[in-house]
């Protein structure tokens, strides 16, 4: 159990000595890595669903963040 | 925005900018309504300023290419704050086929996902198989049911 314990912890630790600098580049890196940068996008690229049930959303609940 | 920025000047992209969406992007997206290309009839003005209300801890993202707007993107935490989702993302209908709206996006929701402490993204809703499987090879992975697709960080 300690080692598990240890293990959570030290990944914890690792994530935060990771800068927002590195994650971009290491996120740049992997589209690079998976040939993501010579891919040309879908034309009309375009996704997510239907954006008018957002306004018809009851506007007075302030609780949407827990919806998921 | 700036680490992202820094980025695509490392990366010798001047041309773009990412920026948080305000009016003059919500304006040009207006002109995307007149193009044959587009596939889908979002109004980003009523759109965004739903989301805006509802999400304070949304992802917003408009990208810019020199003066043309090329894409605009929402997004926003799950509740717990371990993901961070993208639930629209449109690219300018007539923007240069060799300006990708995705890649940036992914590079910006990892900083936010980074400054969160997030460890995964999801992309909602993927709308036709070609989206999908573009997004497949960016190493996305499709869950059917939630229809959305996902990459831990």
């Amino acid at each position: 159990m300690n080692d598990k314990i240890k293990e959570i912890s030290d990944q914890r630790r690792k994530k935060k000595t990771v800068s927002m600098e590195d994650a971009i580049k290491r996120a740049a890196q992997h589209i690079r890595n998976v040939g993501g940068d010579k891919l040309m996008e879908p034309e009309g690229f375009v996704s997510g669903g239907d954006m008018r049930k957002i306004l018809e959303e009851d506007e007075n609940d302030d609780c949407h963040e827990k919806r998921d | 925005m700036d680490e992202v920025n820094k980025e695509f000047f490392r990366t010798n992209q001047h041309s773009l900018k990412a920026k948080l969406i305000d009016h003059a992007a919500l304006s040009q997206s207006q002109s995307w309504g007149l193009s044959q290309k587009r596939r889908v009839d979002w109004d980003w003005i009523a759109g965004y300023g739903a989301f805006k209300y509802r999400y304070p801890k949304r992802f917003e993202m408009a990208l810019w290419h020199n003066s043309t707007l090329v894409g605009l993107s929402l997004g926003r935490p799950t509740y717990s704050g371990a993901k961070l989702r993208l639930d629209f993302i449109e690219g300018n209908p007539n923007k240069p086929a060799n300006v990708s709206v995705f890649q940036p996006t992914f590079i910006a929701m990892v900083a936010y996902a980074h400054a969160l402490g997030a460890d995964e993204l999801r992309v909602m809703s993927r709308i036709n198989a070609a989206v999908k499987q573009y997004y497949e090879k960016f190493g996305l992975t499709y869950i059917a049911k939630g229809d959305f697709l996902y990459i831990k960080l």
